[in-house]
């Protein structure tokens, strides 16, 4: 195996460490959302108030100008 | 075609799936369809499905494959297994929508049923009676726009943040994750835009033509949120 090919694998572990946060918000919201579709009975205050506040904060955000860095188009890598 | 096709083709026809109910009004099934577990699940279906009518038993074969490919003769064609596959998914779609939203309230107190307190004394006993009033109706329909935009958002926000956080290792695999995903960018930010005007005019007037523009601003969120999972799907190491 190549210094390259190493040093790739390193990067990619690396990324994958990094993303995993972001991944798990994401799983968690998925989990949360697909067991919404099937579940009957009563949505918790809690749960309302919690997207509620999310997307009051992303709307503001969002008529702002001010959305995360993220979402904008940045030059490509030199 | 070999197992890593078939698993290609599946997700493919759910990609396809989820754009069409999207752009005809079926967010809600257009969601579930493009959600992991249900690739997971349709992927083990047709898998099972082409091994049990296309694997041949042949005594001649030295060392049998899991699926090989049909040959002349086969019970049957692949057009078959298109269909098969397509009539899984659509059935799970219109099962999984028709189970959504059955049977679901909107405890009182929560920022969807918004209620006050109403306190109670009984003179006889000096016994307190606490209980929520609604103070106007619950609206489950701005709830249900609110948590698929939620999710559609955390989706979009996902893919930009890892794409943006491993920008040197991904550019090295393939310049094209971030050009598919800078494509995406701008019309993400007008769309959440779009999708948060639609909102603030549908609180203010909850009438049906503003919540049909909003489940329309919501329907294009859903959208590229879905192209954003396709793009970063593509991420492979060669």
């Amino acid at each position: 195996m190549s210094a390259a090919t190493l040093a790739l694998i390193i990067q990619g572990f690396q990324a994958a460490i990094q993303a995993a946060p972001q991944l798990k918000v994401l799983v968690v919201k998925a989990k949360d959302y697909i067991t919404s579709l099937f579940e009957g009975g009563l949505i918790s205050k809690e749960t309302q108030d919690a997207i509620h506040a999310h997307v009051d904060a992303v709307s503001a955000a969002a008529q702002a100008g001010a959305l995360p860095p993220e979402w904008s188009v940045e030059p490509d890598p030199s | 075609m070999n197992q890593a096709q078939l698993t290609s083709l599946i997700k493919q026809l759910l990609n396809a799936l989820g754009g069409y109910l999207t752009v005809h009004g079926a967010a809600t099934a257009a969601s579930v369809v493009n959600a992991q577990d249900t690739a997971g699940l349709l992927t083990l279906l047709g898998v099972w499905v082409y091994s049990h009518f296309f694997q041949h038993t042949d005594v001649n074969e030295a060392t049998p494959t899991p699926l090989p490919a049909s040959k002349g003769g086969g019970v049957l064609p692949p057009a078959s297994l298109l269909f098969i596959v397509g009539i899984s998914a659509a059935t799970m779609v219109f099962f999984m929508a028709g189970c959504a939203g059955q049977n679901k309230r909107l405890e009182l107190g929560g920022a969807y049923a918004p209620a006050t307190q109403l306190v109670l004394t009984n003179t006889a006993d000096g016994s307190i009676t606490t209980n929520n009033v609604a103070t106007s109706p619950a609206d489950f329909k701005l709830y249900a726009a609110d948590a698929s935009f939620d999710f559609a958002y955390s989706a979009l926000e996902a893919a930009f943040k890892i794409e943006r956080d491993n920008r040197a290792f991904l550019w090295k695999l393939s310049p094209d994750i971030k050009h598919s995903l800078d494509a995406i960018r701008p019309n993400a930010t007008k769309a959440v835009q779009a999708y948060t005007l639609a909102r603030m005019k549908y609180i203010a007037s909850p009438l049906d033509a503003n919540a049909t523009e909003l489940d329309a601003a919501l329907q294009v969120v859903q959208t590229l949120s879905d192209a954003a999972s396709v793009a970063t799907s593509r991420i492979t190491i060669k």
